[in-house]
C-alpha cells in the first residue's frame, strides 16, 4: 500500500527535523517533488522564523500579579483552615441541627408524658417510651423491677384517672393487673438474693394497689363493684403469693399461693 | 540555533518536570508557580501572536490568560498543554467578541514592532507579518496546526492530545494547512525564499 501525500510530508519534515537537506528527502519521492516541495519550503520558513518576544516588563508585571494572586490565596487558605476548624459546613450545620432539635422535642415529649394520663395526647409517647424501655432491658431482674414500677404508674394513674372522670378505667385496672402478675411471674426466675430484693418492692406495690381499689371501691357505681372485687381478690392471692415467697415455712399449710395451685384468675 | 526570548520564558521543560511543577503549584510552590508561569507565558505568547493584530494586544491577551491558567489551575485535570491552549483559544473569542476586531489584518497595520527587536531581521518581521496575514485566512484547525508544528515544535501525538484528534487526522490538517499557505502565498504573490 502506497503512502498517502500527507504521511509522506510528515516523514520528510521529520527528516528535516533531524537535519537532513529538502532536496534529499525529496530524492525518495520523486513524483510528489512538485507539489511537496513548495509546502516542505513553507514550513521551514516558519520554522525558520525566530520566536516573538513579549516585553520584560509585561512578563515582570504579570509574574508580579501572579504572585500577588498566590500570596492572597495562601493568607484565604490560612484563614479558612483556622475558621473551619470552628465554623461547618452548612449541609452539616442543618443535620446536627435536626439532630437536636429531634433530640429537644423527644426529651420535652418525654418528661412531659410522664405525668400524663389515658386519652391524653401524651400518654401513647409515655407507653412507647416504657416499651422502649422494657425491650432494651436485658435481665430478668430488670424487667422485674420494670413490671413493678409499670404496675404502680398503672395504680396511680387509675386513682387519677377516677378522680378526673368519676369513673373506672377498665382498662387501666386490667393493665394493672397483668403488670402486677408479670413481675410475680418473672420473679420466679430470678436468684434467691435478687428475689427477696424483689418480693419486697412487689409487697410494698400490692399493699399499695390494694389501698386504691378499696378507697375506689367506696366511690364506684354498683355496675363496678363486681370487678373492683374482683381485682381485689386477685390482689389479696398475690399478696399470699408474696408472703409464701417471703416465709414459705410459716404460710405454705394456712394458704397456699393460688397461681402455684392453678386457683389463680389473675390470667 | 533559534533566538529565544532574552530571557529565560522555560518553554521546553521535560514532560515529567512539567508535571512535578504542576503538582508543586498546586500545592502553593511560589517557586514553582513562577516556573510554571514562566513556561506558560511562553506558550501562550508564541500562539497568541499570530491571532491579533498588535504586540501589545498578545502581550495583554497572554498575561490575562496566565493570570486565568493560575486562578482555575487548582481545579485542571487531564492534558495540561490541551488545557491551556483551550483556554487560550477561549480568551482568543472573548477578545474579539469584546473588542469587535475584525478577523482580517490588514497588511498595512503590521509593523516592525510586531515582535520583538533583538536580532530580528526585516526579512523575518515582513514573514511574521505575512505569516500573521496567512493564518487569518485558514480555518482555525489549520491555524492551530501550524502553530503548533511549526511555531511551537509539538510533535503529533502532542497536537493529536491538545486537538483531540487523532494522528493520521492531525497529519491531514498538517497538509491541507500548509497548501492552503501555499496558495494565499501565490495568490498575493509572496514568494518563499529557497
Amino acid at each position: 500500500m502506497k503512502p498517502k501525500i500527507e504521511q509522506i510530508l510528515d516523514l520528510i519534515l521529520e527528516e528535516i527535523a533531524k537535519g537532513k537537506k529538502i532536496e534529499e528527502c525529496l530524492k525518495d519521492y520523486s513524483d510528489f517533488v512538485e507539489e511537496l516541495g513548495p509546502l516542505l519550503q513553507i514550513a521551514k520558513h516558519i520554522n525558520e522564523l525566530p520566536k516573538p518576544i513579549p516585553d520584560e516588563t509585561v512578563i515582570t508585571e504579570t509574574l508580579t500579579n501572579v504572585k500577588r494572586f498566590v500570596t492572597a490565596q495562601k493568607q484565604v487558605r490560612k484563614e479558612y483552615s483556622l475558621k473551619s476548624i470552628f465554623s461547618f459546613q452548612p449541609a452539616m450545620i442543618r443535620a446536627i441541627a435536626t439532630i437536636i432539635l429531634i433530640l429537644i422535642f423527644g426529651w420535652v415529649s418525654i418528661s412531659f408524658s410522664v405525668k400524663s394520663l389515658p386519652g391524653e395526647f401524651l400518654y401513647p409517647i409515655k407507653i412507647f417510651t416504657e416499651k422502649i424501655h422494657y425491650i432494651l432491658t436485658i435481665n430478668n431482674k430488670g424487667k422485674t423491677e420494670l413490671h413493678i414500677i409499670f404496675a404502680d404508674r398503672r395504680t396511680q394513674e387509675l386513682a387519677k384517672s377516677f378522680k378526673k372522670d368519676e369513673q373506672l378505667n377498665r382498662e387501666l385496672l386490667d393493665t394493672m393487673l397483668k403488670e402486677a402478675h408479670s413481675a410475680l411471674k418473672l420473679s420466679e426466675s430470678l436468684s434467691d438474693t435478687d428475689t427477696k430484693v424483689i418480693i419486697r418492692k412487689m409487697d410494698k406495690i400490692y399493699h399499695c394497689q390494694l389501698n386504691t381499689l378499696q378507697e375506689l371501691k367506696k366511690s364506684i357505681c354498683g355496675c363496678d363493684t363486681v370487678i373492683i372485687n374482683n381485682a381485689i381478690n386477685t390482689c389479696v392471692n398475690y399478696h399470699r403469693c408474696i408472703e409464701q415467697k417471703l416465709n414459705p415455712q410459716s404460710n405454705t399449710l394456712q394458704s397456699p399461693c393460688p397461681c402455684s395451685t392453678g386457683e389463680c384468675n389473675c390470667k | 540555533m533559534k533566538e529565544y526570548a532574552s530571557f529565560n520564558l522555560e518553554t521546553e521543560i521535560d514532560k515529567n518536570e512539567l508535571d512535578k511543577i504542576i503538582i508543586e503549584a498546586k500545592n502553593g510552590n511560589e517557586e514553582a508557580f513562577e516556573k510554571l508561569c514562566r513556561f506558560v507565558y511562553g506558550r501562550i505568547y508564541s500562539y497568541v501572536f499570530y491571532r491579533v493584530k498588535h504586540k501589545e494586544d498578545a502581550e495583554d491577551l497572554t498575561s490575562e490568560v496566565v493570570l486565568k491558567i493560575v486562578r482555575a489551575l487548582k481545579n485542571q485535570k487531564g492534558n495540561f498543554l490541551a488545557w491551556i491552549y483551550k483556554i487560550a483559544a477561549n480568551s482568543l473569542i472573548d477578545f474579539y467578541r469584546h473588542r469587535k476586531v475584525a478577523q482580517e489584518i490588514s497588511y498595512d497595520d503590521l509593523s516592525q514592532e510586531s515582535i520583538g527587536s533583538k536580532g530580528v531581521s526585516p526579512n523575518d518581521v515582513l514573514m511574521h507579518d505575512k505569516l500573521k496575514d496567512a493564518l487569518t485566512h485558514l480555518t482555525k484547525e489549520q491555524a492551530d496546526v501550524i502553530t503548533f508544528r511549526f511555531i511551537q515544535e509539538l510533535d503529533n501525538e502532542e497536537i493529536a492530545k491538545i486537538m483531540g484528534k487523532s494522528i493520521g487526522s492531525v497529519k491531514v490538517l498538517q497538509f491541507r494547512a500548509l497548501r492552503s499557505l501555499r496558495e494565499y502565498f501565490k495568490k498575493k504573490g509572496y514568494e518563499t525564499k529557497d
